[in-house]
């Protein structure tokens, strides 16, 4: 199939679908599959597909194929995928073709424009003032690739979020921290701007778990990776600091945690092992601190980690290095540095009453993920054909 | 064809931008090859800061993707790539209002920026003995199109001039940050006790990473004449293995020496310490170099109050004139003929010409500890020449 075919065949499916939805929306994403579904970044894509634009057409594009010709997939019903390669220069012109009839562009991550990711003609797109764009920033992109000593890659990450502020109607961010940051970075209220965070799970008992927890030992936990930002070695110095507490550690790598760890004796009831997300949350149900000891950086203050999320949900307490992640310390998170951890002894009593406080902050958060969503869907179905 | 319209096109759009755009705000772009953890580079950094200090809007152009040190700057952005690619270089200049260029080695596009109308500074770390005549003639040339080549000290100016007979070169030393010297941190542990060394014993120190122009094989023969007379004393080797063929070769002549007992090497002092560390531990501080730039250490050891013995490289015709320091000619006839191959072979050699002559300043400085602790007590009040505001000053000088 050539260009032209594909721009005809997708301008042709919008029309057809002009009465069966509220109208059409362009994507600017790589679409789920079961494949990728595990990315922190595709459930976002998702999530946003089943609650805001649950009743449009929905036209996901991928710039990043390396087929030399174009193509369109009818995923189903309500999905269309396009893909095009980023070094034709007809590609973007057919995009945008299809983005004039689509009544918004919805793009995740400034990923999206990187010139090296996607052609730099990618400009032409974002810059037309007749497409209603609205741009979900997702993480701080560029200070994840400078984090990585990846400048050039950083530098292009910052040029196409420079495009989105200049650019775009709407934007969308995890927390209050991240627009804070933007305004910041760019001298630039951004008005349209709707926090939206998103909890994953269903709702957890957390005053019955509290109650459970009560007549357990008190036993630490971590779950996750061993990459640099997650302090292993400063988790340790903690953890050898009480070795009278219980510990349960679920990582991606127990040889590595081991390795780490050298040859100092583990305390007395320390678990190192790996476990199934379900298995993970299952343990949640038994543990009354977590470890989330990140540093004090862009990335993490403007992030919504779902490892706190879940943390607070279960009733575990975070331990944490620094209190400037996302905007858990601005709704009132209560917390346990590594230092007083290491310093102080903490009662059940203590740790009820902050882990009981931690649940309110969950429903702040629930009351935040419902304010944007209504916002968000105010704003795009404002501008569909209803 | 292509070149020659990049060329006329940038030519064009900059003078125009020079001629008619607002011009009297200075913003700067400091050009650098890497942004790595290296001398050059941290000057680069330093001088990021204090353009910025001043009031100037600053930009670290780097020529290629290698930037670890681009996590100190305030903002992510006023780092950019370029790829060595002239036309990004340019590019980025004419959007971001870049009208100063101040190049670290590098010499990118030199003498076009120059006729576009940029103000160019060139900063010259180092003496280029890598370079044959012709090599440092092709060099010069290019530089003549800056409006300042700055020699880090006058022994690599007098070396420019030496082999080139420029005219537009001047003398700047880096600035350094003394207040990290100046710490006392609560868990200092390079104390003399724990590095097992007892009070009648003398301490020199020697701080450099292993690399052929640090010439630690140099030292070994200096302490081999000391020991005879001063057996009491010590030399901490303190620097990171630069190159394991050195340090090999190092270890060898060390372990049949007579004074093997009398060196220790310390892999690695954290910077926060090092202030500390030379003022508890050390007596006196030693440096036998084939070369230098400025000579750091040097500098941060005489703020740290301690009579100082150095071969004359890098700051050494800078501080001659104070009487705690002790400058030695260094181990080969002239700088402006050495080479790369007599680099190659003096720093394999434990003895010297100028071995004796170091040695027995050491022994003189030793003798007469306390009459030179009072002199360089006064030497570190008189360093303001190596501070970062007088460097800033001096290169906003030249703006």
């Amino acid at each position: 199939m050539d260009i032209k075919q594909v721009t005809n065949q997708a301008l042709g499916i919008i029309a057809k679908n002009k009465g069966s939805f509220k109208g059409a929306s362009m994507i600017m994403a790589p679409i789920f599959t079961d494949e990728n579904i595990g990315e922190g970044y595709i459930q976002r894509v998702k999530t946003i597909d089943d609650v805001v634009l649950n009743e449009t057409l929905n036209i996901y594009v991928d710039l990043e194929t390396k087929n030399e010709q174009p193509t369109l997939t009818q995923v189903d019903e309500r999905h269309v995928l396009l893909t095009y390669n980023k070094n034709c220069k007809k590609s973007i012109k057919s995009i945008i073709k299809i983005a004039r009839k689509c009544n918004l562009l919805y793009t995740h991550s400034v990923m999206r424009a990187m010139e090296d990711m996607v052609g730099k003609d990618i400009k032409l797109l974002y810059t037309k003032k007749d497409i209603f764009k609205i741009w979900d920033v997702h993480g701080s992109v560029p200070e994840e690739f400078a984090l990585a000593d990846n400048y050039f890659e950083a530098q292009n990450a910052s040029q196409a979020e420079e495009l989105f502020i200049q650019n775009s109607n709407v934007c969308v961010t995890v927390t209050t921290a991240m627009k804070n940051h933007l305004e910041k970075r760019y001298d630039k209220p951004l008005d349209t701007c709707v926090v939206l965070p998103i909890l994953h799970n269903k709702k957890v008992d957390g005053e019955g778990l509290i109650a459970k927890k009560a007549l357990l030992p008190p036993t630490v936990t971590y779950a996750g990776g061993l990459q640099a930002w997650q302090n292993i070695p400063l988790m340790q110095t903690v953890m050898k600091t009480k070795p009278n507490y219980n510990y349960n550690i679920m990582v991606s790598d127990p040889v590595g945690f081991k390795e780490i760890w050298g040859g100092s004796t583990y305390p007395t009831n320390c678990t190192i092992g790996k476990k199934t997300p379900e298995q993970v949350l299952t343990e949640y149900g038994k543990c009354h601190y977590g470890f989330v000891l990140r540093d004090d950086i862009v990335v993490n203050n403007v992030a919504c980690p779902t490892k706190l999320i879940e943390y607070l949900q279960y009733a575990i307490v975070p331990i944490i290095k620094t209190e400037h992640i996302g905007d858990f310390a601005m709704l009132g998170m209560r917390y346990i540095t590594d230092k007083d951890f290491t310093e102080h002894t903490y009662s059940m009593e203590q740790y009820a009453q902050m882990a009981n406080e931690n649940l309110t902050v969950i429903d702040k958060i629930i009351s935040m993920q419902q304010d944007g969503l209504q916002q968000l869907r105010g704003l795009v179905y404002e501008k569909l054909d209803i | 064809m292509k070149s020659l319209i990049f060329k006329i096109k940038w030519f064009v759009l900059m003078r125009l931008k020079f001629l008619f755009g607002k011009n009297d705000k200075k913003t700067i772009g400091i050009i650098v090859n890497s942004f790595n953890k290296g001398g050059l580079e941290q000057t680069a950094l330093n001088l990021y800061n204090g353009y910025r200090k001043k009031g100037y809007k600053v930009y670290i152009l780097s020529a290629f993707n290698h930037a670890p040190l681009a996590k100190n700057l305030d903002d992510i952005r006023d780092i950019y790539i370029f790829n060595n690619n002239p036309e990004n270089l340019i590019k980025f200049c004419y959007t971001h209002d870049i009208n100063v260029l101040h190049y670290h080695y590098n010499t990118l596009m030199m003498r076009a920026v120059r006729q576009m109308g940029f103000k160019v500074i060139y900063t010259m770390h180092g003496v280029y003995t890598w370079f044959n005549q012709a090599e440092i003639t092709a060099y010069k040339n290019r530089l003549e199109s800056a409006h300042h080549v700055v020699a880090v000290s006058s022994y690599v100016k007098d070396y420019y001039i030496a082999r080139t007979n420029a005219t537009n070169v001047t003398s700047i030393p880096n600035g350094l940050n003394f207040s990290n010297l100046a710490q006392s941190p609560t868990d200092f542990s390079f104390t003399r006790e724990n590095l097992g060394i007892d009070t009648n014993t003398k301490v020199i120190a020697n701080i450099a990473s292993f690399f052929p122009t640090k010439h630690q094989i140099g030292m070994i023969g200096v302490m081999e004449e000391l020991i005879k007379t001063n057996p009491n004393t010590v030399l901490l080797l303190v620097g990171n293995i630069g190159t394991q063929a050195y340090y090999d070769a190092f270890s060898e002549q060390l372990n049949t020496s007579c004074a093997k007992d009398n060196i220790v090497h310390i892999p690695y002092i954290e910077n926060k310490y090092i202030g500390e560390f030379l003022r508890q531990s050390v007596d006196v501080y030693c440096l036998a170099s084939l070369q230098e730039g400025l000579g750091n250490a040097t500098i941060e050891a005489l703020y740290c109050q301690k009579p100082t013995v150095i071969t004359d490289t890098g700051c050494a015709r800078d501080v001659a004139h104070f009487p705690s320091v002790k400058v030695v000619a260094p181990a080969y006839p002239s700088i402006t003929s050495f080479t790369q191959s007599d680099m190659d072979r003096i720093s394999l050699e434990k003895t010297n010409p100028n071995t004796q002559e170091i040695s027995d300043n050491l022994k003189n400085i030793l003798d007469n500890l306390s009459q030179y602790n009072l002199l360089a007590k006064d030497t570190a009040q008189n360093l303001g020449l190596f501070t970062m505001d007088s460097m800033m000053d001096s290169y906003c000088n030249l703006l």
